[in-house]
């Protein structure tokens, strides 16, 4: 036997959470443990895992549907992915099959809608951003899907590139791609605008 | 432009950090968990159903087996009670009764004197074969022309079940193995018709 499987089963012999032991092992993920104790019937560990994947989640819908729906949607892409946790097969990939699961559910949600009627929606709301707020932010959904939503988890979420990559599972080049080649292109726009 | 502070805000760059700023109205506060966390979906899978189709038309073919063998344990106990009945009238070659051609043309058919049977031969009558008895007692040509219409129609009708409950079985152990191809050889046969 191991010396690390050794300490791993002192380590639960002394009461400590098995979860936790195989975590801090170096065995599985912190996103893995979650998963696991999230199957195990843990409501902190689904509390944990929305907390986490929140702003992740609120920046992709963002990008691709109307403000004033986005709170409804992200609750329905939570809802969806715990009720389908036990399909995840690899739980260290829990934030891209989020992600994946978000994206799919925007594409359902707003199949058949016209443009005009989001700028409508987003012009009725009552308590709708700036104007200028708002341009910005049209003006970056107005970018390739790649860029607009790494630009929105970065600078309407307030994640870091290296935060995007984990919670999203792009590689950090992918994101530092995107985040750069993005930025350029939205100083252009709104540069060509003012 | 500070690329650093693009990357993972080290450092500052005052474009990205105005944007950052006016951005920030469109960013949401995580709410609570939504409560479907709590109910996690059952898992259902077309194999799961096969095996359920497979299980319920495995039961029903046993019934019906059953059934058949209970019948033919009555039905073919008449000619025997016959040889008692006529060993009775001074025959005594009970055992050469089913090997005898003689016994469709006789002048005086078992059936036609029930009531003459003795207590000895009304127990063997009333006692059934088990099911043992019963498959090997395979019905002989001679033996279904001692049937009557009655028992004829009811033997070909129990034969038909069969055979439609055999092909039933067939073709839910060929979908349970992946080697269905229904829809082919309904084509093929179509073609072959044409």
């Amino acid at each position: 036997m191991s010396e690390s499987r050794i300490s791993r089963q002192l380590l639960i012999l002394h009461g400590n959470d098995a979860d936790q032991v195989e975590a801090s092992c170096g065995r599985s993920t912190p996103e893995a443990a979650l998963v696991h104790r999230a199957l195990n019937g843990k409501q902190d560990a689904y509390d944990d895992l929305y907390r986490r994947y929140f702003p992740m989640v609120h920046g992709i819908v963002l990008a691709r549907a109307p403000s004033c729906e986005a709170d409804d949607l992200v609750q329905e892409v939570f809802i969806a992915a715990f009720k389908k946790l036990h399909t995840l097969n690899d739980p260290d990939a829990v934030g891209g099959w989020i992600a994946s699961i978000a994206r799919r559910r925007i594409v359902d949600s707003h199949r058949g809608k016209r443009k005009e009627e989001e700028i409508t929606e987003n012009l009725a709301s009552p308590d709708r951003p700036s104007n200028e707020a708002y341009e910005v932010l049209c003006a970056i959904k107005s970018l390739p899907e790649a860029y607009c939503e790494t630009l929105i988890l970065r600078l309407v979420e307030g994640m870091t590139g290296p935060e995007i990559a984990d919670a999203t599972g792009l590689t950090h080049d992918s994101v530092r791609v995107n985040l750069h080649r993005g930025m350029k292109m939205l100083r252009k726009k709104l540069g060509v605008r003012n | 432009m500070n690329n650093d502070y693009l990357w993972d805000k080290k450092g500052s760059d005052p474009e990205v950090e105005s944007l950052e700023s006016l951005l920030t109205e469109f960013r949401a506060v995580p709410e609570a968990v939504p409560p479907a966390a709590e109910i996690p979906e059952q898992k259902t899978s077309v194999a799961g159903a096969l095996r359920m189709a497979f299980a319920s038309l495995s039961f029903a073919s046993v019934a019906i087996v059953a059934a058949g063998l209970f019948f033919f344990g009555s039905a073919f106990q008449q000619p025997q009670a016959v040889s008692i009945d006529l060993d009775g009238a001074g025959r005594t070659a009970a055992s050469e009764i089913p090997d005898s051609p003689s016994l469709t043309v006789s002048p005086a058919p078992p059936v036609v004197k029930p009531l003459n049977l003795t207590k000895k031969s009304k127990q063997i009558v009333n006692r059934r074969k088990s099911p043992k008895e019963a498959v090997a007692a395979v019905p002989a040509a001679d033996q279904l022309a001692a049937l009557t219409d009655e028992e004829r129609e009811a033997y070909e009708k129990l034969v038909l079940a069969l055979s439609v409950t055999t092909s039933s079985f067939k073709l839910v152990q060929d979908k349970v193995d992946g080697t269905y191809a229904g829809n082919d050889a309904a084509s093929d046969s179509n073609t072959t018709q044409e």
